[in-house]
């Protein structure tokens, strides 16, 4: 597909999402899918007229902060901050164990934060081939009141030969059929980059001229591919400093004989270096 | 005898010790038996170490270079041990004097010598010496924090914002978030360094490092100018899996903020890998005497070859190490009754390496610098010490492993090698082409890699070789070698073609030739990678200006002893065969023969 098509698909679900749901939010963390999934909301409505979550775990990158302000007045978005103070004032952190830490610090606060603010859908800009489990998500995608993707349920009318009922319809996404009614459902996560991929995105921030958080590029040989928390995000050996580098990397990358053929000849090359005569 | 102490002292080279010696500044040395040395073909410290230990030559003991090839990929690797994976495994093939005397009961104590890693069991203590990695599995990766605009190698820019420190009301300094680099792992795609935290406070003219996540975070002072004390560092890898690493910090200067960071180590307290044998060892010794480098080459000429530290620093983290050398020696001295204690200092040859200055081309008048001699001195009185301490049941055998000359010009055998059509390229390309990145195998026939190695691109031998005749061709280039010339000066006294000078079960997977070069001369570092550059011979222009990666003739090494040496020519094969004599035990399977 190329970079309109792309467009006109995310456009499509988005309208689609406004049409459907009462009271949709953005949930943003100003990284370069976020940023792409602004631009286009923008692009589909003249503006962003859904507020936009923000999570706070206390253990962003200054970075990410001064760039939320940066976007925050250009897109004049309206700009809601979860943050669960109480896991914040008990210090917690990955040292209480990884997804422990993730769901008292996200999760949590993304529930107060969709339940005060009385949010029916939630525009995700996650991408299928970021890993196994997104590769499986659909366009509109149901979670219930604990916040699970619940694709089914046990089949208590014995109809199914796998004893299991589907609770989400096929989306035919060839033909623009989606799935977006749900009833019994906590809210519905909208996802309009679902068909992206890492090099898409970058190769439509080129084409657009889009600002994108800093800590993409390289710094000091190193540069971060995607952006969380301090302490779990760690960054990349790069000396990609452009958008245009970046996606040179990627595509070499893509294109190496065997995956993490060039991380494994640099390593080596920097075990020899180390090597005081070198 | 039933007692030997051995001493090794990397890089003691005979004209220094002959120089202070006639000046009257080593003055327990001169009490000692003294000769010339012989070293190995070619006298890299693994080559000739493990001669010493093993007395034989490489051909029987495997270790030909720093770096050695493999066959199959033509990827240069480290010859100090292979990694697979997490583990490691000696590459050294011949039985080292300390099996052949733990296998026969005697009470063996080794430490840091070369060569060591991963250890091995003896009937008593080892601790392992170059070779051991750090906790990247590099041999260094230092650290250099700044606020400089334009940072380069190892950097890590950081930025200050005011902020109150101590919470106390008006005492207001400069705050800076950073992170220490821990280990590599895999974490999706990728392979990532672990970091943790490190906020940095400066007040004045000091600065304070708080290192660690919140709940066992450690705070370390340090003044301008000055080291902190050993950091304690912890990085989650995984679930229920932390790594521990130690490292220290030298604040270079304040304002502009400059901070040089160690290589962070292996934690001797909770080693990431074995560096010892009982594996418990290496804790218990830094209970005793204190946390100390467990790096291979923990003397990290990088940062100061770089200029990031001074001269005088460098030197304060020889002394540093030095000092912790020299209690981990007398602990084990204390408890030396019977058998073998073997200890090898090699600090030695990093101060000679950075501070050599003198030139072969200028003139024959050798001006020794005060660094050198300042650490023969020192170490003249760690002798005297050691002399007066030691009873007369112990025989004394004190060598290095070769001497020293000078490194002005670079030569860059690949370089050659493509120049004279023995190499092709597939494609054009810039930079140095590390790795035999570009390299044309189908249409190369001879390529160089490591310090001192050439290797013919044999059919049957190399999965692409080429050459049918191997030996011819290696005659060829020898010959040719030979004649090489640098505005009229020899570059290469001899290019030794391995059956000259190698044998026993090693020597196929020797270097077809190996090169002597002239005082003066080393292989580039471009070539010992695998890589090329512009020229084939270029001006060595760093402060690394003395070197022994030359003809083994020119850098002889020392022999001392409180025993007789006779008068006859002696290598580093004697060593060993010369320990095992002394504890009554055969050497026979040894190349090498007793110095008495």
């Amino acid at each position: 597909m190329d970079l309109k098509q792309l467009e006109g698909k995310s456009v499509y679900i988005l309208r689609e999402a406004k049409a459907q749901f009462k009271n949709p939010a953005i949930l943003c963390s100003f990284g370069k899918d976020s940023i792409l999934m602004l631009h286009l909301i923008k692009k589909t409505f003249d503006s962003v007229p859904f507020p936009v979550i923000y999570i706070d775990t206390g253990c962003d990158f200054p970075e990410t902060r001064a760039f939320m302000s940066e976007v925050k007045k250009e897109f004049g978005l309206k700009i809601v901050v979860a943050r669960n103070e109480e896991a914040i004032k008990k210090k917690t952190s990955p040292d209480n164990g990884e997804p422990e830490c993730c769901t008292a610090l996200r999760t949590d606060a993304l529930k107060q934060a969709m339940k005060k603010g009385g949010f029916d859908a939630l525009i995700v800009g996650i991408r299928r081939d970021e890993h196994g489990m997104r590769s499986k998500e659909h366009f509109f995608s149901p979670r219930d009141n604990d916040f699970r993707w619940k694709v089914c349920e046990e089949d208590k009318e014995g109809s199914s030969d796998s004893g299991l009922k589907s609770l989400q319809d096929p989306e035919f996404s060839g033909w623009d059929i989606y799935a977006s009614e749900y009833s019994d459902t906590s809210h519905v996560r909208v996802h309009p980059l679902l068909h992206w991929t890492e090099e898409e995105v970058w190769e439509y921030i080129l084409q657009k001229g889009i600002k994108v958080n800093p800590l993409y590029f390289s710094k000091n040989g190193k540069r971060y591919r995607s952006l969380g928390c301090i302490p779990c995000t760690q960054p990349v050996e790069s000396d990609a400093k452009t958008v245009e580098a970046i996606i040179i990397e990627l595509k070499k990358s893509k294109n190496a004989e065997r995956h993490g053929r060039l991380s494994a000849n640099q390593y080596a090359m920097k075990k020899l270096q180390s090597l005081g005569y070198i | 005898m039933d007692k030997v102490l051995f001493i090794g002292l990397d890089g003691m080279d005979p004209k220094v010790t002959g120089m202070l010696v006639k000046e009257g500044k080593l003055p327990n040395f001169a009490r000692l038996e003294f000769s010339e040395l012989s070293t190995s073909y070619p006298p890299n410290s693994p080559v000739a170490w493990t001669s010493i230990a093993t007395g034989s030559n490489p051909g029987r003991h495997g270790i030909f270079d720093f770096i050695r090839r493999d066959s199959k990929t033509y990827m240069p690797e480290l010859s100090l041990s292979k990694s697979l994976g997490n583990k490691h495994e000696s590459l050294v093939r011949a039985d080292p004097f300390w099996r052949i005397s733990s296998s026969n009961g005697v009470p063996t104590t080794v430490i840091r010598f070369p060569v060591t890693f991963p250890p091995e069991s003896v009937k008593g203590n080892m601790l392992s010496g170059l070779g051991v990695p750090d906790i990247k599995g590099f041999l260094s990766s230092y650290s250099f924090y700044t606020t400089d605009p334009e940072p380069t190698k190892n950097t890590v820019s950081v930025s200050f914002a005011d902020g109150v420190t101590n919470g106390v009301a008006g005492e207001v300094g400069r705050v800076a978030e950073s992170f220490l680099s821990g280990p590599k792992a895999r974490k999706g795609q990728d392979i990532v360094d672990v970091t943790i935290p490190m906020k940095i406070e400066i007040k004045g003219k000091s600065a304070k490092l708080t290192i660690g996540n919140k709940a066992d975070s450690k705070t370390y002072e340090i003044c301008e100018g000055g080291w902190s004390g050993w950091i304690r560092a912890a990085f989650k890898v995984g679930i229920m899996q932390t790594i521990r690493g130690i490292c220290k910090a030298h604040l270079v200067s304040i304002n502009p903020f400059r901070m040089y960071v160690t290589t962070v180590q292996i934690d001797p307290e909770a080693p990431l890998m074995e560096i010892s044998k009982p594996s418990q060892y290496s804790a218990e010794l830094a209970r005793e005497i204190g946390v100390y480098h467990t790096l291979g080459i923990p003397e990290e000429t990088d940062p100061y070859r770089d200029g990031r530290i001074s001269g005088k620093a460098f030197l304060q983290q020889c002394a540093q190490i030095e000092e912790e050398r020299e209690r981990m020696f007398w602990r084990e001295f204390d408890r030396f009754k019977k058998g073998v204690y073997a200890f090898v200092f090699d600090t030695s040859d990093r101060i000679q390496h950075v501070f050599w200055r003198n030139k072969v081309s200028v003139s024959e008048k050798f001006n020794l610098t005060k660094e050198i001699e300042d650490y023969w001195v020192q170490k003249d009185k760690f002798i005297g010490k050691v002399l007066g301490r030691l009873k007369q049941d112990t025989s004394l055998i004190i060598s290095s492993d070769h001497g020293f000359t000078s490194f002005e010009r670079a030569v860059s055998i690949n370089t050659w090698l493509a120049d004279e059509g023995y190499i092709t390229f597939k494609a054009q390309f810039h930079g140095d082409g590390g790795l035999f990145e570009y390299v044309n195998w189908g249409k190369t026939e001879a390529y160089s890699l490591g310090f001192n190695s050439l290797y013919i691109n044999a059919k049957g031998r190399e999965s692409k070789g080429v050459v049918e005749d191997r030996e011819g061709l290696a005659k060829e280039i020898s010959s040719k070698l030979e004649k090489l010339r640098d505005s009229g000066a020899k570059v290469i006294e001899r290019a030794y073609l391995r059956e000259e000078i190698y044998s026993g079960k090693c020597v196929q997977d020797a270097p077809d030739i190996v090169l002597g070069f002239r005082p003066g001369y080393r292989m580039a570092w471009q070539t010992a990678v695998g890589g090329f550059t512009n020229k084939a011979v270029y001006d060595n222009n760093g402060p690394w200006d003395g070197d022994h990666l030359v003809d083994p003739r020119f850098v002889p090494g020392v022999l001392l002893s409180n025993s007789s040496i006779s008068p006859k020519k002696h290598s580093v094969l004697d060593i060993a065969p010369t320990i095992l004599e002394n504890l009554s035990l055969d050497h026979s399977s040894m190349e090498g023969k007793p110095i008495a």
